[in-house]
């Protein structure tokens, strides 16, 4: 036990159960002596059963004697009713002779009687008959409230005793028993039935009082007349015969029959239950009955009408007799096993750590895996609760996707869908789709693909991913779904049928039509130099990409007013036949407002009209229906200055119109017109560059040939004229020689112009490619040509670092001469200072340099700053400054042909600043 | 129009002058008059039959072959050019230095006339003194200075 939680446990454990170990002993020894007291009145209740059995079983034997004594006693009277019906008469002494035996043998019966049914009419020979056989006081008679006998008041009928045997044994004769009125009962239950019946039990007259005594009756009919039914019974009664019973004599007779020890340790009490006032009246009982018994037999049984009850109990010899004290031994030793039971229990409980040790050890197992289960349940709910939480999630996904989500079994009947797909089959619930398909739904063609696909796909197993369908609905109308179907399976990955989601792309499909066509038109544009060569291609692509067969593109007839359109193309899809439609289309022409290109015309807005055939305006209908052209639409071919044409499609089929179908055409119209206008304006463009660039080439070879050829002659006269002046030296005077020099002056200015005119016009001719210039390297060379006008003019020229350009070296360098030269050439009375710098261009961030060519020479007014960029524009006579007013201009066509500007600042006499910019 | 100038075979060099300027021709002509050396001055004024008298055909069968040829760029019937071309690419001539005699100082026609081997370009000057100062240049590097190959 090295984990102290065990431990701990262990012993918290061992001193609970400590606790508890003396009323576990008190327990066991309470459950012992219970179950000792438990076992001794079960054995005490079974002894109790077995001793009142055999108390019955004993009591059984007197009781059957009595029975059989009495039922002998009966026997006499029917034998009595027999012999009276079968003899003819009977008379006292044969009645007496009759009953005789029995009367002897049977000591229970007191006395049997003959009662005769006296009438009133025969009162008086009843009475005289009796008189006349020896009982000369016989009338009959009946008990006064004194209990005195008196003569029987007269009345309908009277049941006297007439005859009584053994004679003298107290019965009164001639009493009417009539007035009994127990015994009346019992024999008006005689008369009717053949049982003997009993009357009113009655007291012997005196002596004893536990003898009890009652007449029992049978009925006596007239003899050898029938007597079997109730009313033959009532009318032949002749009278009944009685027998009266003296109990105690009856049972005791009874008795002595038995052996001594069948009713030996037996006392025994007969009880009649039918007595007056619902009590039992004691008939008789033996010596020696107890006054109370835990055990009493009761034997009951029926004589004579009467509930008679045979009660038996044991006599104190016979319970000493018959054992019955098991219980306490039970008892006893029970008490005993549960003492030795607590002594063993009480050094067991004192000698048990080890097994206290163990039940910990099972108690803190069993704690843990009761933690453990308990844990378990945790998790079991924690993933209930997460499995609700799961189908919520699940529920408000199908209730709120805008998709459609299905579920159905093998046959393609729906098991689940949910709501918005409901919504789409306009149900108000989406267990209305339950067990039905999509034949319910959709149209036949598209429900029977349905239905292929998804046998298809339980067949297979394959998913069917993503494909794009059209779904047709019972109006006609068309949606495009995207869909996804697989087989759906049960736990054990049997397949029991289908699911699938369908995402509504209609809205994308349209887009993706619109956008193939702007994109075929936009491509046949660009393609075409023309819309002449644009147009049939627009006509079959468009009308490929949408299904249309037919197609055509109507333009305005040029110049003529009002405007009238022509059918220019005609387009029919492969396998269209509508050749009588397109020679009805070609050999037409409609003004605005005739026909659909007409109406598009006048309108400037496309139209769509949903069957040709049955439009009011529209003079080809005739030839449409004939060729089976029936939906149509048309859209204007705009351009900023107005409609140019109008361009139309026919369908197969009556369409319904479709708007944004309309405005994308609209726009289509437009960017074919634009094309249309910016093909015009290219065209015109390319014309006005051609003959620009044809005069520039004349231009220039003309500048070329005109300051080529033009210095010949001009060398000519120069040459011949100084030639001239050196022949004939002597023989020209001084003017000649001034003409000379004039003529030869002209012709070098001459030739200077020419020269400067050629630079300029040869800048921007030449079209020799730009590369990086060094314009240090550049100004080295400018320096060199002009070496001697520097050292001439005693030029003082600084150069700060310049940087490396892109240009044409040739041109850059001719830019620098020009300048600098000029800057030589207009110094003032001192040498030219002279600076040529550069920096980035700030207004450009480096991509320009900025130059400047600076001097402190005469300076330029302000006015002329515009001017003297402008060829042949002088400010100085040629006397001050030589000069042919070209340089400048060339340095300014320069600059502007490698993209830069050229500016100056100046004042003056105080100097000239010359800046441009070139790119880096 | 042929004009021999020098009729002296033996000792003299063979200039041909390629001109249709008169004017120039003759003021070539005058500044070679004084010359160190003794010289034949051919003119010729078009191409067409220039290139017939380098070749030695039909009324210039017996043409000698000039050391040296003065050419000028503009001329009648066959351009300049291709008479330099033509020089240049036929075997037998085109060792013959050529100088390019021209008004033009244009500077496409420099690298042109370069481009198509002529041997040097020069650009004729308005000033006559300068002009005679030129051909006596020529003269003064190509006739005495110059080691040309013999025939």
């Amino acid at each position: 036990m090295a984990d102290p939680f065990q431990s701990g446990a262990a012993r918290g454990g061992s001193s609970g159960w400590r606790g508890g170990r003396w009323p576990a002993l008190l327990l066991a020894a309470g459950a012992g002596v219970l179950i000792s007291v438990a076992l001794f009145l079960v054995v005490r209740t079974v002894e109790h059963r077995r001793f009142r059995l055999e108390l019955e079983r004993r009591a059984a034997v007197p009781a059957t004697a009595v029975q059989r004594e009495l039922t002998d006693c009966l026997h006499v009277l029917h034998s009595i009713s027999a012999f009276f019906y079968s003899s003819r008469t009977v008379d006292r002494a044969e009645f007496a002779g009759f009953t005789r035996d029995a009367l002897a043998r049977l000591g229970g019966i007191l006395t049997a009687e003959w009662i005769p049914r006296v009438l009133e009419p025969g009162r008086g020979p009843h009475e005289a008959a009796a008189r006349a056989e020896g009982f000369p006081l016989y009338q009959i008679v009946e008990r006064d409230e004194r209990g005195q006998l008196t003569r029987a008041g007269r009345r309908g009928g009277y049941l006297p005793i007439y005859y009584s045997e053994p004679a003298g044994r107290g019965a009164e004769l001639g009493l009417d028993l009539a007035l009994n009125r127990g015994d009346l009962e019992a024999m008006a239950w005689a008369r009717d039935d053949p049982r003997p019946f009993a009357g009113t039990p009655f007291p012997r007259l005196a002596g004893t009082n536990l003898t009890y005594r009652c007449r029992v009756f049978v009925g006596v009919f007239t003899n050898l007349v029938a007597h079997t039914t109730m009313a033959e019974r009532r009318q032949n009664l002749a009278g009944f015969a009685a027998v009266a019973l003296d109990v105690t004599p009856l049972v005791s007779g009874a008795l002595r029959q038995l052996k001594e020890a069948e009713v030996r340790g037996l006392a025994w009490q007969v009880t009649d239950q039918a007595a007056r006032g619902g009590g039992s009246l004691r008939v008789d009982q033996s010596a020696g009955w107890p006054g109370s018994a835990e055990v009493e037999a009761r034997i009951p049984f029926v004589i004579a009408g009467r509930q008679w009850v045979f009660h038996c109990r044991p006599t104190a010899a016979y319970l000493s007799s018959s054992g019955g004290s098991g219980g306490w031994w039970v008892l006893a030793g029970g008490l005993m096993v549960t003492a030795l039971l607590v002594s063993y229990l009480s050094s067991e409980l004192g000698r048990t750590a080890r097994v206290e040790r163990l039940v910990v050890e099972r108690t803190t197992a069993l704690a843990l895996s009761n933690e453990e289960l308990r844990g378990q349940i945790r998790r079991r709910e924690e993933m209930e609760t997460a499995l609700e939480k799961e189908q919520d999630l699940i529920a408000a996904l199908l209730d709120t996707i805008p998709d459609h989500i299905y579920f159905k079994d093998l046959q393609s009947r729906f098991l689940r869908i949910n709501r918005a797909m409901a919504w789409s089959f306009k149900l108000c619930s989406a267990e209305e789709a339950v067990g039905r398909t999509d034949a319910d739904f959709f149209s036949a063609e598209h429900a029977q693909r349905a239905l292929a696909d998804e046998q298809e796909i339980i067949r297979t197993g394959r998913p069917m991913v993503a494909r794009e369908e059209k779904e047709t609905w019972p109006d006609g109308s068309t949606t495009w779904v995207s869909s996804t179907k697989q087989c759906l399976r049960d736990k054990h990955g049997q397949v029991v049928g289908t699911f699938g989601i369908s995402r509504d792309i209609t809205l994308r499909k349209q887009v993706e039509r619109q956008l193939a066509v702007q994109y075929l038109v936009a491509r046949v544009l660009s393609e075409c130099d023309s819309f002449a060569l644009a147009a049939p291609q627009i006509l079959e692509e468009v009308g490929e990409c949408l299904g249309w067969g037919v197609g055509a593109v109507w333009l305005l007839e040029p110049g003529l007013e009002p405007s009238v359109l022509r059918c220019a193309q005609f387009w029919q899809a492969p396998g269209v036949k509508a050749l009588k439609f397109e020679a009805a289309s070609r050999a037409l022409t409609l003004q605005a407002g005739q026909g659909l290109p007409g109406r598009v015309l006048s309108s400037g807005e496309p139209l769509w009209i949903r069957d040709v055939v049955v439009d009011q305006n529209f003079p080809r209908a005739t030839v449409a229906l004939e060729e089976g052209l029936h939906g149509s639409f048309g859209f204007p071919i705009l351009s900023v200055n107005g409609a140019l044409g109008v361009i139309e499609f026919f369908s197969a089929r009556v369409e319904q119109p479709d708007e944004e179908w309309l405005r994308m055409f609209a726009a289509i119209g437009s960017q074919i017109g634009q094309f249309i206008e910016r093909k015009r304006m290219e065209q015109a463009l390319a014309e006005k560059a051609r003959e620009l660039e044809r005069s520039n080439q004349e231009l220039e070879q003309f500048a070329y040939v005109a300051s080529h050829d033009l210095q010949e002659p001009l060398r000519m006269v120069s040459s011949y004229t100084q030639l001239l002046a050196r022949r004939y030296s002597d023989k020209l005077d001084r003017d000649g020689h001034e003409f000379v020099q004039f003529a030869v002056e002209g012709a070098a200015r001459m030739q200077a112009l020419i020269n400067d005119l050629l630079a300029y016009s040869r800048v921007g001719s030449k079209d020799k490619p730009f590369g990086p210039v060094d314009t240090a390297e550049v100004l080295r060379r400018v320096l060199k040509n002009l070496e001697i006008a520097v050292q001439e003019s005693d030029a003082r020229i600084t150069v700060d670092p310049l940087p490396t350009v892109t240009g044409d070296a040739t041109q850059l360098t001719q830019l620098f001469q020009n300048l600098v030269g000029n800057a030589i050439k207009f110094r003032g009375s001192q040498s030219p200072v002279i600076r040529i710098s550069a920096a980035g261009d700030p207004k450009e961030g480096g991509a320009r340099w900025q130059f400047v060519v600076r001097d402190q020479g005469i300076g330029i007014e302000s006015q002329h700053f515009e001017r003297i960029f402008v060829i042949f524009q002088r400010l100085h006579s040629r006397e001050e400054y030589p000069g042919t007013g070209i340089g400048l201009a060339v340095c300014k066509k320069i600059v502007e042909r490698h993209g830069g500007q050229i500016w100056v600042e100046s004042k003056p006499g105080a100097g000239t600043a010359f800046y441009f910019t070139l790119p880096a | 129009m042929r004009l021999p100038v020098f009729m002296d075979y033996t000792k003299a060099i063979e200039i041909l002058l390629i001109e249709d300027n008169a004017g120039d021709a003759r003021l070539a002509k005058e500044a070679l008059r004084d010359a160190k050396v003794k010289n034949n001055l051919t003119w010729i004024p078009d191409g067409i039959d220039a290139l017939a008298y380098l070749r030695r055909e039909g009324k210039h069968e017996r043409a000698p072959r000039p050391d040296l040829i003065l050419l000028d760029l503009n001329l009648p019937r066959k351009d300049g050019r291709e008479v330099l071309s033509e020089i240049k690419g036929d075997d037998k001539l085109k060792c013959i230095p050529v100088v390019i005699l021209t008004t033009s100082q244009a500077e496409e026609d420099v690298l042109k006339a370069y481009h198509l081997n002529a041997n040097c370009y020069i650009s004729k000057p308005v000033d006559l003194d300068q002009f005679i100062r030129v051909v006596k240049t020529i003269e003064d590097f190509w006739l005495t200075i110059v080691k040309l190959p013999s025939e």
